[in-house]
């Protein structure tokens, strides 16, 4: 009955009421009365809602138990507006987690667009060895004396890799390059020697590679740069949160 | 009002005297539980005094009934609480009346009106909670929509939709009211 009543009379649920509790418009009132007049389900319903109020005002009230007043007064809650430097910090709060998603925003765009590395994988040392063997015998046949790449340290055997040409690079172009690089002294004793201690160390990093695709280049790009002043500000301003909290509690 | 709002505890205690019949009568009607209800009042008062500096004006009434409404509908909603049936043990048990008190007149009069009182009470128990509100403050303590708005919260089309479904729902809940009223001989729906 509810359901039918809801779905055919729907639009007229707020006038009913509104009768009922005698607080509807004239307007809706003569609405309602035409409607009434042509439906007995909500005439009906009508009845019965008149019928619902009159019993539920007839209702009696319920005598309080006792005297609810307040033995003594309790501590009041002050809702006091925010200081000057309370609203300081809350901005400021605002402000560093900008700061921080702008950081976090250039650090992932930095890794997205970072160059790869130009140190090619496929380079072993077995492929090397027989040409810095080569340079080596080459400085042997110039009177030097000869030491084979297996006798050097792993971290300097690692660096003379590094030093090498692409794999592709003719036998003869990676002699002289090897030469170049390894042997430019004049063939004394210990030149080889000589010159393998002296690289640096670690020498994957691209700027030192020789290959023809590597970045050398100190020039910082204009992304580290935003980098860069992203983390001085947000590093400046969670300082300066710091000292206005720790400011505030002290006065407080 | 204004030494009450300043925090005079004698004239806010004034102010508890005069609506403490209506937010208690509120709280029980939502509570169905005598006990539970005089403590969400007394909870109310202290809530009410300690947040005068929240009050913005307006009517007090609805200012103090809302804080009992809102109450008596946390302790609702609570999974703790669990209906209790202290109304039916007052009317079942030995003090039949309950806390409602019996209108004077004849026993058979007074006999048929705690029975129509019973129905009625227990028809508007089994309203969902927003109803029972909305009901209680329309048509049992006779407030107008606006009021009932504020106090509940709920705008002026949700209390009118509230209204009339509780109203619905109690016309059908009220069928034995309807059959005790066709026994005695008054015409009935």
């Amino acid at each position: 009955m509810i359901g039918i009543f809801s779905n055919r009379h729907s639009q007229y649920e707020m006038l009913l009421t509104e009768h009922v509790d005698s607080v509807i418009s004239v307007a809706n009132d003569a609405k309602l009365t035409r409607h009434l007049a042509a439906c007995a389900d909500c005439t009906a319903d009508l009845r019965k809602q008149l019928a619902v109020r009159t019993l539920l005002r007839a209702e009696p009230f319920v005598a309080v138990p006792r005297s609810f007043a307040l033995p003594y007064a309790p501590r009041t809650i002050h809702v006091s507006e925010p200081s000057g430097i309370t609203k300081l910090l809350r901005a400021m709060q605002v402000v560093t987690a900008a700061a921080a998603m702008v950081l976090v925003a250039l650090v992932g765009l930095s890794v997205l667009l970072a160059s790869p590395t130009t140190v090619t994988p496929s380079l072993a040392a077995d492929s090397l060895a027989p040409s810095v063997e080569s340079a080596a015998s080459a400085s042997e046949k110039a009177g030097g004396t000869s030491t084979s790449i297996a006798s050097y340290p792993p971290t300097n055997r690692q660096s003379l890799i590094t030093t090498a040409p692409p794999p592709n690079v003719d036998a003869d172009a990676t002699e002289r390059v090897d030469s170049t690089a390894l042997a430019p002294a004049p063939a004394k004793d210990g030149a080889i020697i000589a010159a393998v201690p002296s690289l640096p160390q670690g020498e994957f990093a691209p700027k030192t590679t020789l290959s023809s695709d590597s970045t050398v280049t100190n020039d910082r790009s204009a992304l580290e740069w935003a980098l860069l002043t992203a983390s001085f500000t947000t590093a400046l301003l969670a300082l300066a949160v710091v000292a206005v909290t720790w400011r505030s509690h002290a006065t407080t | 009002m204004t030494q009450a709002l300043a925090g005079d505890l004698v004239a806010f205690n004034a102010i508890v005297e005069r609506y403490q019949y209506l937010a208690y009568n509120l709280s029980l009607r939502m509570l169905r539980d005598p006990s539970l209800a005089e403590d969400v009042t007394q909870e109310a008062f202290f809530s009410a005094y300690r947040n005068l500096s929240g009050y913005r004006g307006g009517s007090l009434k609805s200012w103090l009934l809302a804080i009992v409404a809102n109450r008596s509908r946390d302790i609702l909603r609570s999974p703790a609480h669990k209906r209790t049936s202290s109304l039916e043990a007052y009317i079942e048990g030995g003090d039949p009346g309950g806390p409602w008190h019996q209108p004077d007149g004849l026993p058979e009069e007074q006999a048929e009106h705690a029975e129509t009182s019973r129905l009625v009470r227990e028809a508007i128990d089994h309203l969902p909670d927003d109803q029972r509100l909305v009901v209680t403050l329309v048509d049992l303590q006779q407030m107008d929509y606006e009021e009932a708005s504020r106090i509940t919260g709920a705008s002026l089309g949700t209390v009118k939709s509230r209204l009339f479904r509780g109203r619905q729902r109690l016309k059908e809940l009220l069928r034995p009211v309807w059959e005790l009223s066709a026994d005695a001989g008054r015409p009935s729906l």
